[in-house]
């Protein structure tokens, strides 16, 4: 497999790995229109406002992975694969507490419809229009050798011509657009423990 | 390479094992019905798929409690290098929902992940595992997931273990988007309003098929195909023109390499809401010359979000070894798209070797699985 491009966002930078791109940011809520501004996310952001934070921070990393890539989309054959310790908690936190909160009367659909771990990979496919297989996996252990494996599997298999992987903490999201060709990822992914990490490790080796 | 589907079982509203289930669904009875478990009042809709024997709001969650059920039998069967595969949607989110009465922070406990563990620690500890979700087509996903583990030589046994409850978290969030039938599902009917919740509890044993030699292990038939696309549309409603879906369905059958015509059966995903029934068969007219008889299931297991693939699949094997697809349950008016697909009958069958099951959920994801009977 071959890197084709990395983004990641942290809780006050953002940054794209081939393009040596790094910035600070001081605005969360509003990211995804400060990478629009600086020409690195396009099309229509008007359903971006309604994303939950992690949504947001997960669609930015894409972008930036997308613009690293120089991805033009090909279609139907791009997959999105995602993992996370935290999963979906902090949605299922909000949804359930708001719903219960007001009396158990009214339930907010919008705050449900992001109460699965797959959540945020359907807010990226829907922008970026990927539409090869999308799931969420994660692994008791070597969770970046896991999520590699799988990548490699759908590309391996033919199920996705390219794989784009979300690795998504609470501090830190790294995404990775993955292609067929032969491939430039370092031997020692395999015991990254943390998104940044392996981030650190592109950096070093891209 | 081949993957055989050794063993299996699921634990459904009808009851603990698949033969409850069957036996329900040939009998034309619905496990779809009102409810105690939580307060209705506030909602469109007062009835779901639920075993009333399980405790909800003590200490253990609704879907371990159907999992123990289920691994408690089965255990002994599941070799102890099996690669665990478990699919969810929500695993134990009804632990949250406890957490956040008792005004607790909650959240570890209930993940997906945490369940994980504690089914890997059930089953003797030690064992290799992964947590694999997409919505409610997480465990026909899980089953592709498991198949290609298989397939590239990555593991010989793969258990797909799969689960998903009916607790106030998920209805809630049904009636919220509209999406719950008052009357109770009626998949393909045209007059269908939507969905009913179910829960399930379930697994799948697949081996390569020569260690399934090796260990001289009967089958009930083999996984053969299997094919996940994304809509790439909307976060809850599917494609109008099924397209995707019928994209992942021509994969499970270019890797199964087998052609449409073989297929004595399709086991529809069938929520009852109007676009998913509508978009389903628009995908079938598409990959289908004429009609094949449809397993319609939810009218009598409810929606069994994330552990509706695993129970579909089971149950294709099952309609493929009976030479028989039990009636659509629920079912009044056939919509007219569906006319020839589907039947208020039990339907024989005559050629039964191969089955299509589909599933599609949130976030416009689609996934195909083209299994074959045992002894063919």
């Amino acid at each position: 497999m071959r890197i084709c491009g990395a983004g990641w966002v942290g809780n006050d930078a953002y940054g794209a790995v081939r393009k040596q791109l790094r910035r600070a940011y001081t605005k969360p809520r509003t990211l995804h229109r400060q990478l629009a501004e600086a020409g690195l996310l396009d099309g229509n952001l008007e359903k971006a406002g309604r994303f939950d934070p992690p949504t947001r921070r997960a669609f930015c990393a894409a972008a930036l992975a997308l613009h690293d890539a120089g991805f033009s989309n090909d279609g139907q054959q791009a997959g999105l694969i995602g993992t996370g310790s935290r999963e979906c908690a902090a949605a299922n936190f909000s949804y359930f507490s708001d719903y219960a909160g007001y009396g158990r009367k009214l339930a907010r659909a919008n705050l449900f419809i992001y109460t699965l771990p797959t959540s945020p990979l359907a807010e990226i496919a829907i922008h970026f229009k990927l539409g090869g297989p999308l799931f969420f996996t994660s692994s008791l252990s070597s969770p970046c050798a896991h999520l590699m494996n799988r990548a490699h599997g759908l590309i391996g298999e033919g199920e996705a011509s390219s794989v784009l992987t979300l690795w998504m903490e609470q501090d830190f999201t790294a995404a990775l657009l993955l292609s067929a060709e032969e491939g430039d990822l370092p031997e020692t992914f395999q015991t990254v423990e943390r998104p940044e990490q392996l981030i650190h490790l592109l950096e070093e080796n891209i | 390479m081949s993957v055989c589907v050794v063993d299996g079982d699921a634990v459904t509203a009808y009851g603990t094992g698949l033969e409850a289930c069957w036996s329900g669904l040939t009998a034309g009875r619905s496990a779809v019905a009102p409810f105690s478990r939580f307060s209705t009042e506030p909602f469109q809709c007062h009835c779901a798929a639920v075993l009333d024997e399980l405790t909800y709001g003590g200490g253990e969650s609704i879907a371990w409690q159907m999992l123990t059920k289920l691994l408690a039998e089965n255990d002994p069967r599941v070799p102890g290098d099996a690669f665990v595969l478990l699919a969810s949607t929500t695993g134990e989110v009804d632990l949250l929902e406890q957490a956040i009465d008792a005004g607790r922070p909650g959240g570890p406990e209930s993940r997906l992940a945490a369940l994980l563990e504690k089914v890997c620690s059930y089953l003797g500890g030690r064992r290799a595992g992964a947590v694999v979700s997409s919505a409610c087509a997480s465990a026909t996903v899980a089953l592709a997931q498991g198949a290609e583990m298989i397939e590239r030589g990555e593991q010989e046994c793969v258990l797909v273990v799969a689960c998903d409850a009916v607790t106030e978290f998920v209805f809630s969030g049904f009636a919220s988007l509209m999406a719950l039938d008052p009357q109770g599902a009626r998949p393909f009917d045209a007059d269908r309003k939507g969905l009913s919740v179910g829960e399930a509890a379930g697994f799948i044993l697949l081996m390569s098929a020569e260690r399934a030699e090796r260990e001289q292990r009967s089958a009930l038939g083999t996984l053969a195909g299997w094919g996940m696309t994304n809509d790439a549309n909307h976060m809850t409603g599917p494609s109008r023109d099924g397209g995707a879906l019928a994209r992942s369905i021509e994969k499970a059958f270019s890797r199964a390499k087998v052609s449409p015509e073989s297929v004595a059966v399709v086991c529809a995903h069938g929520t009852g809401t109007k676009y998913n029934d509508s978009m389903e068969l628009k995908a079938f007219k598409t990959v289908f010359s004429e009609p094949r008889p449809l397993l319609s299931v939810k009218g009598g297991t409810g929606h069994t979000m994330g552990a509706a693939g695993l129970l579909e699949a089971l149950l294709s094997l099952r309609a493929l070894k009976e030479k028989l697809i039990p009636p659509a349950i629920a079912l009044q008016q056939p919509d007219e798209e569906a006319a020839g697909w589907i039947s208020t009958e039990a339907v024989a069958l005559k050629d039964n070797e191969w089955a299509l099951s589909t599933n599609s959920g949130f976030g416009g994801v689609n996934a195909a699985l083209v299994l074959r009977r045992a002894d063919s």
